[in-house]
C-alpha cells in the first residue's frame, strides 16, 4: 500500500531510479535521565514512524524546525543512531540482520556531509591525509593520487592536498569535507544543513556543485536544510517534519502546501520581493513547538494550528493521499480538499 | 538634510542630520592582529531616523556587527581601535565622549539584541531581576521603593513584549525558556530604557522560521509604539525586503550600496548587490522545476590583504579587463540620485 503511493507521487516527468534505501516505521527514542524501577523519567520521541525511500539521481529533503527529528533521522542512516523500531533497508538488505560485510558495504555507501565542516575534522591534518582517512579506516587502498582527483571533482585545485584546514574559508572546507565523503564512493550522501554556515554567495556554489555530482555520479541525496527555497529549487521530493512525524510529503508541497504546518512555515518566510511587502497573508503562529518528550495526542501539531476540532486530539491522522493530487497528508482537514 | 550630503560629497563631513536619531560619520574601525591589520570597517557613514528601520547587509566578515558595536563603544581595545569617525546620537558624539559618559550614554540612547541572547543574560539570575537591574543601573542610589518599581516594571515590559504568564516567567532563569522567549526577554531589556535607537544583529538567526516571524513582528509593534529607530543586521534579503524603509549593503568593510529598500532591491546599482540577489534562492520562482542557482564566483577578500581599488574587483562580472578598478577605490555617489548611492565606477552600466 505504501509502496504503491510513494510511487504515484513521484514526478512523472523524472524517471525514477533504482531503490537505494528505504526507511519503514522508523522510531528513535531516547530516554532522559536516570532509570528508576525499570522505567526512565522522560523520554524523548525524537523520531515517531518515519517512512521514504531514496532513488539513485534523487533529492529527498527533509525541512522542518529545530528538534523536529530531521538529524536523527539522518544520523541514523549512517549508525550513529540505532533505531529503536523500524527498519533501515539499504538495496533490500535489512541492517538489523545484515552480514559483516553487508554492513561494511554500507557504511562504504551511504557517507555524511555535515553542516560545520571545520568541526568534523582534525585541524593538524593535511588536507590529503583528511581526504583519505575513510579510506584508511576501512582497510581499502589508496590510488597515489586520489585526493588530487576529489580535490579537482569538488573544483578545488590539487595542490591543496598539501594544505592545513585554516588556510581554507568555510565554503572551501565544506568542499573538503564534501570530497572525503566522496573518497569512498558512496551511492548515498546525507547532507545535514551543508550549506546552513556558509554566506549566500558561497551557498550557490556548494548547491550547484552538489547537482553536478549527483548528475555525474548518479548520487542518491537525503537533504537537511532550513532554507525552503533552496530545498525546493533542488529536490525531487519534499517530506515536511513536525515533531518526530512527517506531516506532509511529495514533489511539491512547497510550491502547493496542502497542511496547516507546512503553510504556515512557507508563510513564515519573508518573501524577497519588496513589491510583495504587506500584501501576503501572513500566518503567524503563536507559541513554541511542544516538547518531544510529551508530544500532544492525536495530531501534534493541534496545539498551534488554527484548523483544529475535537478529532485532531482523538485520532491521530494517518499520513496519506488525501486530495487525489498526489501528495501525502497527515491533517484531518487538508487545503484543497 | 541638504548640508549633509554636500559635506558628505566634499568628504569631511561635520555636522549630523537634524532628523537623524543616529549620524554615523566616516567611521573606521580597525583591529590589529597576529596575522595583520584588518581594515574592518572603512569610511562608513548612514544616518538612522527615529521610526526607522534600516537594513545593513553583506557576507560574513563585511563589518556589519564591527559598525554596530563601534556604536555601542563596545569595541574590545585592543586589539580594536575606532581610528577616527564620529557617532552622533541625540546631539552627543559618542566617540568625543570619555568612556564613564559614553557607558551611560550607550546604554540609554543605543540598545542592542544579540542573535544569541545567552551571550548577555545571566545564567544564575532570574529573569526579572535582570530586567530591574537593568533598570536601576540608571539611577544612582535606588531606594526600596525604587528596586519594587523596577521588579513591577519588569513584569510589565515581560507582558508588553508578549510573554505569558510574566510573574510566573520573571520568577524563571534563562535556562527555562525557550530560544525566541529569551529573545523576547532581550527585546524587554534593551526597551526597558525607552532607547532612541535599537541595533539588532541577526536577532532571529538562530531562531526557527515560525518564531522569527513572531519577533520581526514584536520588533514591528514595539516600533510603532516607542519611535524607536531599528538598526536590522542580517544575511536574510527576505527579512531586509518585508522589514526595512533603507539598506546599506557592505562588502569588505565598506558601504558599497544604500538606499531606500525598494531602490536597492528592485534597482541595484552596484555588482555586488546584483550578485547577492540573484544568488538568493527565494527570488527564484516558486514552482518546483530543478534549477541550479547563480552563485558569485570567487571568495571574498582576506581582510587583512584587501586588494587596491575596489575590493570586489577580483569577483566582479562587469568590470572586464577594465584597469581603473583595480587602481582607484570607487566613492560612493549618486545613483543617480542622492538617497541612492552606490560606490561603482561604472554604476552607470549596472543592470538588475
Ligand atoms: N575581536 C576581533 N579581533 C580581530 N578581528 C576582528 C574582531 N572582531 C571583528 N574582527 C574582524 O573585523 C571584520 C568585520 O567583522 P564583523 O564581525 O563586523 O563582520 P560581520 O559583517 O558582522 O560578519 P558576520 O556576518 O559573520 O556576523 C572581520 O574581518 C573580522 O574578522
Ligand atoms: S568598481 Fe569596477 S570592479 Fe568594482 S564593482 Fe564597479 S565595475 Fe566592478
Ligand atoms: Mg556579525
Amino acid at each position: 500500500m505504501f509502496h504503491s503511493t510513494q510511487q504515484d507521487v513521484m514526478d512523472p516527468a523524472e524517471p525514477v531510479g533504482e531503490e537505494l534505501l528505504r526507511i519503514e516505521g522508523l522510531k528513535i527514542h531516547f530516554p532522559l535521565g536516570r532509570r528508576r524501577h525499570g522505567q526512565y523519567a522522560e523520554t524523548v520521541y525524537a523520531v515517531d514512524g518515519v517512512d521514504f525511500a531514496l532513488h539513485k539521481g534523487q533529492t529527498v529533503s527533509l525541512v522542518g524546525e529545530s528538534g523536529c527529528g530531521k538529524s536523527t533521522v539522518a544520523r541514523s542512516l549512517v549508525g550513529l543512531v540505532r533505531p529503536t523500531a523500524g527498519s533501515i533497508r539499504y538495496k533490500g538488505m535489512d541492517l538489523r540482520t545484515a552480514s559483516r560485510s553487508q554492513m561494511r558495504m554500507l557504511r562504504r555507501e551511504v557517507q555524511i556531509v555535515f553542516q560545520d565542516p571545520f568541526a568534523s575534522v582534525n585541524p593538524r591534518m593535511r588536507v590529503r591525509d583528511i581526504i583519505e582517512e575513510p579510506l584508511r579506516v576501512q582497510g581499502l587502498p589508496r590510488d597515489r593520487y586520489v585526493a588530487e582527483e576529489l580535490l579537482e571533482m569538488v573544483g578545488l585545485q590539487p595542490v591543496y592536498a598539501n594544505r592545513f584546514p585554516h588556510e581554507f574559508s568555510g565554503g572551501q572546507m565544506q568542499r573538503i569535507g564534501i570530497a572525503r565523503a566522496l573518497a569512498l564512493k558512496p551511492r548515498v550522501l546525507v547532507l545535514d544543513e551543508p550549506i546552513s554556515a556558509l554566506d549566500v554567495s558561497i551557498q550557490a556554489q556548494i548547491i550547484n556543485l552538489l547537482m553536478d555530482l549527483q548528475d555525474e555520479l548518479g548520487l542518491a541525496y537525503l537533504l537537511i536544510a532550513h532554507d525552503v527555497a533552496v530545498v525546493r529549487a533542488v529536490s525531487h521530493r519534499v517530506l515536511v517534519m513536525y515533531l518526530g512525524r512527517i506531516v506532509e510529503a511529495g514533489p511539491e508541497v512547497l510550491s502547493d502546501p496542502g497542511h496547516p504546518y507546512t503553510q504556515a512555515l512557507l508563510s513564515a518566510i519573508p518573501s524577497a520581493e519588496v513589491g510583495s511587502r504587506g500584501s501576503r497573508k501572513e500566518i503567524i503562529l503563536e507559541g513554541d513547538v511542544p516538547s518531544p518528550t510529551d508530544p500532544p495526542s492525536g495530531c501534534r501539531f493541534r496545539t498551534r494550528c488554527w484548523k483544529a476540532a475535537d478529532v485532531c486530539a482523538e485520532e491521530e491522522p494517518g499520513l496519506l493521499d488525501r486530495t487525489g493530487h498526489g501528495a501525502l497528508n497527515a491533517c484531518h482537514f487538508p487545503a484543497h480538499e | 538634510m541638504t548640508d549633509v550630503t554636500e559635506t558628505e560629497i566634499h568628504g569631511r563631513p561635520q555636522t549630523p542630520a537634524s532628523d537623524g536619531c543616529l549620524s554615523v560619520r566616516n567611521l573606521t574601525t580597525v583591529f590589529t592582529t597576529r596575522r595583520g591589520t584588518v581594515a574592518a570597517v572603512t569610511d562608513v557613514s548612514f544616518d538612522l531616523r527615529a521610526g526607522e528601520t534600516l537594513g545593513i547587509v553583506g557576507e560574513s566578515g563585511s563589518g556589519k556587527s564591527v559598525t554596530a558595536m563601534s556604536a555601542l563603544g563596545l569595541i574590545p581595545q585592543p586589539p580594536g581601535k575606532v581610528v577616527s569617525g564620529e557617532i552622533w546620537v541625540d546631539g552627543k558624539n559618542l566617540l568625543a565622549l570619555d568612556r564613564r559618559s559614553l557607558r551611560a550614554a550607550s546604554g540609554s540612547d543605543v540598545a542592542m539584541i544579540f542573535q544569541d541572547p545567552m551571550t548577555s543574560l545571566n545564567p544564575v539570575h532570574r529573569i526579572g531581576a535582570q530586567i530591574a537591574e537593568g533598570i536601576l543601573t540608571h539611577q544612582r542610589r535606588p531606594s526600596k521603593a525604587d528596586r519594587e518599581a523596577a521588579r513591577r516594571r519588569a513584569v510589565e515590559l515581560l507582558a508588553a513584549v508578549g510573554v505569558p504568564a510574566p510573574e510566573r516567567r520573571a520568577q524563571q532563569y534563562p535556562h527555562e525558556l525557550s530560544g525566541g522567549m529569551r529573545q523576547r526577554v532581550m527585546i524587554a531589556m534593551a526597551m526597558s530604557c525607552d532607547p532612541k535607537v535599537l541595533i539588532a544583529d541577526e536577532p532571529t538567526t538562530a531562531l526557527d522560521a515560525t518564531i522569527q516571524a513572531q519577533i520581526m513582528r514584536l520588533l514591528r509593534e514595539v516600533q510603532q509604539r516607542t519611535n524607536v529607530g531599528i538598526m536590522l543586521i542580517t544575511h536574510d534579503i527576505g527579512l531586509v525586503a518585508q522589514n526595512v524603509d533603507r539598506v546599506l549593503v557592505m562588502y569588505a568593510g565598506r558601504v558599497v550600496e544604500m538606499g531606500t529598500v525598494e531602490e536597492v532591491l528592485e534597482n541595484p546599482k552596484h555588482p555586488y548587490t546584483v550578485g547577492l540577489l540573484r544568488c538568493t534562492p527565494s527570488r527564484l520562482p516558486s514552482d518546483s522545476v530543478r534549477r541550479r542557482l547563480t552563485p558569485i564566483p570567487g571568495l571574498p577578500p582576506n581582510p587583512t590583504d584587501l586588494p587596491p581599488g575596489c575590493s570586489f574587483a577580483p569577483r566582479c562580472g562587469l568590470r572586464g579587463d577594465r584597469e581603473l578598478c583595480l587602481l582607484e577605490q570607487p566613492e560612493l555617489r549618486p545613483a543617480p540620485t542622492d538617497d541612492h548611492r552606490s560606490a561603482c565606477h561604472f554604476l552607470e552600466e549596472v543592470t538588475p
